[in-house]
């Protein structure tokens, strides 16, 4: 009744956890971190509120901090070698000049923008940790941070959206 | 009592530093076979594995250095901020292809 044809392959999982599954997360975790870093402020909330919100973004930082990393260790040890064996993607593309740019612009952009999302999400989980409540009463700090939040994530998404074209162009099986 | 700005400042200007340290071995990378091949740590992956981690190990080390050197210093937040975005920059422009691929 049923084929195999919905199976993946080893290769094509690891694909799908750093891709997909740590990408997604970072990605998704931003908009909730973002939001928290943005309204933590102590005009608008309660001392209890405060303490219990420093808890939960010192929390969110540090995940998405180490999602980056895993993303972007998984992608450059386990993913990048497939893609640059003989015979892999890479060779793939290039052969094809109609398709080179995918290789040239494409994955050479993709395995350097993504390293400074790891980086800095580290910087803002530790200045997040050290402020705590603080950081509710030093609106520039917290706006800074956000805003290097936001760099982290549009650097993600760099890596994301063109991980995610050039898989749709050749995939890594 | 307000925290010590100090630690944050070392966070930020390590981020800031690694991200040129990162940008700047891009660059020489693409400029230099020698570069290159004493960059390539994993052979599978090529002068990216030594790029990455070195960035990393930049990022740490001098996150520790900068907490021990900036102690107890008065420090302009306006200054480290615009010195971070500004490194941030310096390594996002030379990892771009265009750029590090015209070196």
């Amino acid at each position: 009744m049923y084929n195999t044809s919905m199976e993946l392959s080893n290769r094509e999982t690891w694909a799908i956890v750093h891709g997909v599954v740590f990408g997604t997360l970072f990605l998704f975790g931003f908009s909730g971190l973002f939001s928290g870093l943005w309204g933590f402020r102590a005009a608008v909330l309660t001392p209890e509120g405060i303490t219990s919100r420093a808890g939960k973004l010192t929390m969110g930082a540090w995940v998405m901090a180490a999602i980056a990393w895993f993303a972007v260790f998984s992608g450059t040890w386990m993913i990048f070698p497939w893609y640059m064996e003989t015979g892999g993607v890479a060779r793939e593309l290039l052969a094809d000049p109609a398709r080179s740019s995918w290789q040239t612009f494409g994955m050479e952009w993709k395995m350097h923008i993504a390293w400074f999302a790891p980086i800095l999400a580290t910087a803002v989980a530790i200045c997040i940790s050290h402020f705590r409540e603080e950081l509710a009463e030093r609106d520039s700090m917290r706006r800074t941070l956000a805003w290097m939040l936001a760099a982290a994530f549009v650097c993600a998404g760099i890596a994301g959206l063109l991980g995610a074209l050039i898989t749709r162009v050749e995939p890594v099986r | 009592m307000k925290k010590p700005f100090a630690v944050a400042a070392a966070a930020l200007l390590a981020a800031g530093v690694s991200s040129v340290v990162f940008g700047v071995l891009t660059a020489l990378t693409a400029a230099s076979q020698s570069v290159a091949d004493a960059l390539t740590f994993m052979p599978k992956v090529g002068p990216l594995s030594g790029q990455g981690l070195s960035a990393a190990i930049v990022f740490l080390g001098s996150w520790k250095l900068l907490a021990l050197a900036l102690r107890g210093k008065e420090l302009s937040e306006r200054r480290v901020l615009v010195a971070t975005w500004v490194m941030v920059g310096v390594g996002v422009v030379l990892t771009f292809p265009p750029v590090y691929q015209s070196f």
